[in-house]
């Protein structure tokens, strides 16, 4: 079976890693890097647990091969929380507005509310709900979900 | 997952080598069929060759007088197009309700294609706009239409050592509008328990044109050519799609699954190809351009 070498920046930190043509990004991450904070769902592409940015944009690592992502800038919800430990404010509004509950979901959820908010910094709640369409929660039903990607938008925008 | 060994293509004439050597490797690209049918053993490749890094691969233009798509263009770029929205209106409303943003972002347009899938979305319009494939291998390439490359559920009539580079059809003529609706279980992350696209292209009252194709009725994505065919020189009525609609029964041979039964299909599919010819003939009308969605 080949094995492959490859590059990538983790959270800031470059990392070199030897995969097999085999091993999905979200392997990578949690069984070679360590980073377990993204969760493994379904392993199907279907429940978005195991969602991360790739260059910027949201992507379900489940759904990469490790050697595809070979080059690449990742972020993780290890990488989101600021130098001085802090909470990213996507996480205080989750806090706050009571958006977790079990958590399996919430670090997807984190990741794909900011890619969304990087792209769109006033999203409305429909463009909320289909930025979120592909990441399920079973606990919540989503509406402090919602309210919580709001109050961090306001906050972003705010430069809090 | 199943073992397989992993090839790298940076490039086409990379990849057209590596293909000369390994004819029936598997190509991966968006991989959001590929590691879920490998895992699932549905697809056990010996050799794969990722082709998610040819750049050269991914492109949405108007080129002399086509629209020319790469193979790695994914859904989102596709639906983010402006090009499409405005001359090919239903394969932008296909691509937007694939999957969900994440899926849409590392999908490709090609793979759609090539997975074969009897629910693909993006197959129906790019049916309906009457596209053309360039296929590639290291002896050249040839061009075939859409209509007749897809063989069953997996299956198409690609060769070994082939792979798909490039999809074109041309822009909408004037008085052309076209209509993609999909039924799904919920509206994000469903595979359609069917799917339509319409295009309509009018000239004064009467229909010149009419394509009409569906998806998750049959073994393949398929042209309803008898209801095509009862609409030509037809008048753009009501009547006249409703009555086109009902011969779609002449074509489909929907199965139960577990998203429906073939009972419920038959029902369903007259009705979103009536709404879709509808909706398509009302874009044809509408004052230019006809780029208006939902």
């Amino acid at each position: 079976m080949s094995e492959h070498s490859i590059c990538v920046t983790v959270n800031d930190q470059p990392r070199v890693c030897t995969v097999k043509g085999t091993t999905t990004l979200l392997e990578l991450l949690r069984n070679d890097l360590g980073l377990t904070g993204t969760k493994d769902g379904c392993s199907e592409g279907d429940c978005g647990a195991c969602t991360v940015l790739l260059n910027g944009q949201a992507i379900k690592s489940c759904l990469v091969l490790a050697v595809q992502a070979d080059g690449a800038t990742l972020v993780t919800v290890e990488g989101l929380c600021r130098p001085d430990g802090s909470l990213h404010p996507i996480q205080q509004a989750f806090v706050e507005a009571g958006a977790v509950q079990c958590g399996y979901c919430t670090p997807g959820m984190l990741l794909a509310a900011k890619a969304l908010l990087d792209a769109n910094p006033q999203p409305d709640r429909d463009a909320i709900r289909a930025a979120l369409a592909g990441n399920l929660c079973r606990c919540t039903g989503y509406m402090k979900i919602i309210a919580a990607v709001e109050l961090a938008a306001a906050r972003m925008r705010e430069g809090l | 997952m199943h073992s397989f060994d992993l090839v790298v293509a940076r490039d086409v004439p990379q990849l057209l080598g590596l293909l000369a050597e390994r004819p029936d490797a598997r190509l991966v690209a968006g991989g959001t069929d590929f590691i879920p049918f490998v895992r699932a053993g549905k697809w056990q490749p010996k050799d794969v060759i990722d082709i998610s890094s040819i750049r050269e691969l991914c492109f949405c233009r108007l080129a002399q007088g086509w629209i020319e798509i790469g193979t790695l263009t994914t859904h989102g770029e596709l639906a983010a197009s402006a090009l499409l929205r405005e001359q090919a209106t239903a394969l932008s409303e296909a691509a937007a309700l694939i999957a969900d943003p994440l899926i849409r972002g590392r999908a490709t347009v090609g793979g759609n294609i090539c997975t074969a899938s009897p629910a693909a979305d993006a197959v129906p319009a790019l049916l309906a706009l009457d596209a053309e494939l360039v296929l590639a291998s290291a002896a050249g390439e040839r061009h075939v239409p859409l209509n007749g490359f897809l063989l069953g559920p997996g299956k198409t009539i690609l060769r070994p050592g082939e792979a798909l580079t490039t999809i074109r059809f041309r822009p909408q003529a004037p008085g052309t509008g076209s209509r993609f609706l999909k039924l799904g279980r919920r509206r994000a992350m469903a595979i359609s328990v069917a799917n339509v696209a319409a295009l309509i292209q009018i000239s004064g009252a009467s229909i010149v044109t009419s394509r009409l194709a569906m998806g998750a009725v049959a073994p393949t994505v398929v042209r309803c050519a008898p209801a095509e065919a009862y609409l030509e020189g037809m008048s753009a009525d009501p009547l006249s799609f409703a009555a086109a609609a009902a011969r779609v029964q002449e074509t489909i041979c929907p199965i139960d699954d577990v998203r429906a039964s073939a009972a419920y299909r038959r029902v369903v599919a007259v009705e979103l190809a009536r709404r879709a010819l509808v909706e398509a003939c009302e874009r044809a009308t509408a004052p230019h351009p006809n780029h208006e969605l939902n």
